[in-house]
């Protein structure tokens, strides 16, 4: 779960940095993003991305930035197949990926 | 690359210069003969000054003898790849030859008089 | 020769990297493939396929050690070596082994293995010879037909050049950051480009990551000079320094009774409780000098030395061991090795891996691919193609298309070739080559769309032959393994069949791409140079 929670985490992360591009943000909302939008979709990427990164390393240890760097690549790799070859399910994504986070945050927080 | 015996030229500067002066006659040659000099340097030279630095490191690091060796080794490739971009850097051929060569023999000396090997 | 830096780093990255980029895609794809040599293994061994995981593991250890120890009094009280070999997760038997007689001519005596199901402790059913995931773990690093020690120097080579191509590729595509999520579909080398950019940044950490800890395994090869300053006994002197060995009864002469195994598994539990012993060897067995060793698995931590203890068998008393707490010199070269190995992984940092390995192996194809397009673009259509450009495709097709095919036959020459053929084991081997050299014989010839497309045809009916056979020459199947809950072995086949359908994709893609016979097919997809674990 733990593992879950970080990858999630640096999904969410990659999603924002994506969206706060010109370009992949009108492919998906068919409208400019406007500046303070921008601002805040990095702001969230960059505060997920470093709670990704010291969840890993925190609870892991060495192997945790081993495995954070895998969660990058495979980050990356679904959200480039997402914004090139499936833009309309974009924003279905979007929602799974941050019901995942609160799932997997809140299944923890329990246990 | 060295100075060719024949050419009893004072100074090994002098001989990549007339070597150089001779391969501009053709230009193809001359850039050829560049491409391989520089990788000559980086990979020969950029080996040995790894080789010459990591042992002086190990032998100069105020820690026991396998961290020591453990921690130069682990360097080693670090040292290597900038060494062998820096050849490629530097736009003179002559400035990458001389200075890695010239670093190189220092720290051989330097480890050499250490040592007790002289 | 150079303008600027950056005109300087973009001819670096160029030439290096064409330099030795096919060597680097063996390189890549048979360390990929090592990820998974254990369950390769399994695979080509039918002997194991039924063997139950043990549901008691650990628990179960103390008990198949002294059941061992027993077993190899009996049967190799002459042997000058021991070993049990306990079951791992991924490793589903148990083996005892003595040392046989050392022959005229052997740097190591053979062992005489027993392997047992830890189930029943029944002796399996005669294993067949092969190499498995080592011949891949071997070919990752001493490549084959040649010196291992040459083949490691060039692999080193090899390497550093990957990783010079890599930093300065990173100087050069400063842009690569900005446009990571791009990419552009069918449009010539741009997507080639694209692929090769997206494949480097996606796992790039992973790439820089594992050439780096690549030559750092090879490191006392490639620099052992700080060693050789640093000791009086040169390399020797390091190695006795860093490994634990016994000093205290190596000297004793003359026969002496080992102690009851019992004793020194209590010290192991007294100081490891939870104790997940991998293997325990002894050495010179009921004699004054003995020792026992006892390794345990280092679980999650980066280590690659297994922890270990090692006791005197004449009297129990425990010798020497490993660190607990390593220094930091250590612990920074002890992880740097253990990174690469992968041997801490769980299931899920190995597809992590693996992922990263297939990055790697397609941004390297793709590389190739991008220089050979380029050329051809340029290249005017009356001027006949230099003997260089035909060159590089033809050594493109050879090992990208070559490789996937290559390792196809060798499972197929696994479950085809009889088990009682002599020297099967390198008969399978020799299956990987012939097929290979047999593509670069077809590349050789002609290097269109056309030999692609064949190419990729072939491929699709190797992977998916792969799974067939299996299900015609063994017990189990795709659907039985799936039943069984048999995980390693279901995603074996199941993989050749993922694999088996980008190919057959790969193949129609080429099909309807313009048929313009000059280029290599641009829309042919990045599915091209991916392949199977």
């Amino acid at each position: 779960m733990i593992d879950l929670l970080g990858f999630s985490l640096c999904l969410l992360s990659f999603n924002c940095f994506a969206l706060a591009k010109y370009n992949h943000f009108k492919d998906v909302f068919k409208k400019r993003p406007t500046e303070s939008q921008r601002k805040k979709l990095l702001l969230a990427a960059w505060i997920s991305i470093l709670l990704s990164l010291v969840l890993c390393l925190v609870t892991q240890d060495g192997y945790g930035a081993l495995l954070f760097c895998g969660f990058m690549s495979l980050s990356v790799l679904i959200i480039m197949v997402f914004y090139n070859f499936l833009v309309d399910y974009v924003k279905w994504f979007s929602v799974l990926n941050s019901v995942l986070v609160v799932l997997s945050g809140l299944f923890l927080a329990l246990n | 690359m060295q100075a060719h015996p024949l050419n009893a030229q004072p100074t090994k500067l002098r001989v990549i210069e007339l070597l150089s002066q001779f391969f501009k006659l053709s230009p193809i040659f001359s850039y050829r003969f560049s491409v391989f000099l520089r990788f000559l340097i980086a990979i020969v030279g950029g080996y040995s000054f790894t080789a010459a630095s990591t042992a002086l490191l190990s032998f100069l690091l105020p820690l026991t003898k396998s961290d020591a060796v453990l921690l130069c080794v682990s360097l080693s490739i670090l040292i290597y790849a900038l060494v062998f971009i820096y050849a490629f850097y530097i736009k003179s051929l002559k400035t990458v030859w001389i200075s890695i060569l010239l670093t190189t023999s220092a720290q051989i000396c330097l480890l050499a008089v250490l040592k007790g090997w002289l | 020769m150079k303008d600027s830096f950056f005109r300087s780093m973009t001819w670096l990255h160029t030439w290096v990297g064409l330099l030795v980029c096919w060597l680097l895609y063996l390189i890549f794809f048979a360390g990929t493939l090592s990820f998974f040599r254990d369950e390769i293994t399994l695979w080509n061994q039918p002997a194991i396929h039924n063997v139950q995981a043990q549901t008691q593991r650990i628990e179960a250890q103390k008990q198949q050690i002294i059941t061992g120890f027993d077993y190899l009094a009996n049967h190799g009280a002459n042997s000058s070596s021991w070993r049990i070999t306990l079951p791992e997760p991924r490793i589903p038997y148990l083996i005892y082994g003595y040392a046989k007689p050392k022959e005229p001519g052997q740097r190591r005596s053979k062992f005489e293995n027993t392997q047992l199901n830890p189930n029943t402790m029944q002796e399996l059913e005669p294993f067949v010879d092969t190499k498995g995931g080592n011949f891949f773990y071997r070919l990752h690093y001493d490549l084959h037909y040649m010196d291992a020690i040459t083949a490691r120097w060039i692999v080193c080579f090899a390497s550093f050049f990957m990783l010079i191509a890599i930093i300065s590729g990173v100087v050069i595509h400063k842009r690569i950051f900005k446009d990571m999520f791009s990419f552009r579909r069918n449009k010539g080398s741009r997507t080639w480009l694209d692929t090769h950019n997206l494949s480097s940044v996606l796992a790039l950490p992973f790439h820089l990551m594992i050439t780096y800890t690549g030559m750092i395994t090879l490191i006392f090869m490639l620099f052992p000079y700080p060693a050789k300053v640093t000791y009086d006994n040169g390399m020797r002197g390091f190695f006795n320094d860093v490994t634990p060995r016994n000093t205290m009864t190596d000297k004793a002469k003359g026969e002496l009774p080992m102690v009851p195994i019992q004793r020194i598994l209590d010290q192991v539990y007294t100081k490891w409780p939870h104790a997940d012993i991998t293997r325990v060897q002894v050495n010179q067995p009921n004699m004054a000098a003995s020792t026992i060793t006892v390794l345990v698995s280092a679980g999650k931590t980066l280590r690659d030395q297994a922890p270990r203890l090692i006791f005197s068998g004449a009297t129990g008393q425990m010798v020497a061991k490993t660190d607990d707490e390593l220094t930091s010199s250590k612990a920074l070269y002890e992880s740097l090795n253990s990174m690469h190995t992968g041997r801490l992984a769980t299931w899920l940092l190995r597809w992590l891996y693996v992922l990263g390995g297939i990055a790697g192996c397609v941004m390297i194809g793709s590389g190739c691919i991008m220089w050979a397009k380029r050329i051809r673009e340029r290249t005017k259509n009356n001027v006949k193609p230099s003997f260089g450009l035909k060159l590089v495709e033809g050594l493109n097709l050879a090992t990208i298309m070559g490789l996937p095919l290559a390792t196809c036959a060798f499972f197929i020459a696994n479950r085809l070739l009889s088990p009682t053929t002599a020297e099967r084991a390198d008969k399978e081997i020799l299956a990987f080559f012939l097929t290979w050299l047999a593509v670069a014989l077809l590349a050789l010839i002609k290097r269109d769309t056309l030999q692609w497309r064949v190419m990729a045809a072939i491929n699709a009916v190797a992977c998916l032959s792969v799974p067939v056979i299996n299900a015609l020459t063994t017990n189990g199947n795709i659907v039985s393994y799936l039943m069984h809950k048999q995980w390693a072995l279901f995603t074996f086949d199941a993989l050749f069949l993922l694999f088996s359908i980008l190919f057959f994709i790969q193949t129609e893609k080429l099909r309807t791409a313009k048929s313009n016979s000059k280029t290599i097919s641009p829309s042919q997809s990045n599915n091209l140079k991916r392949q199977k674990p």
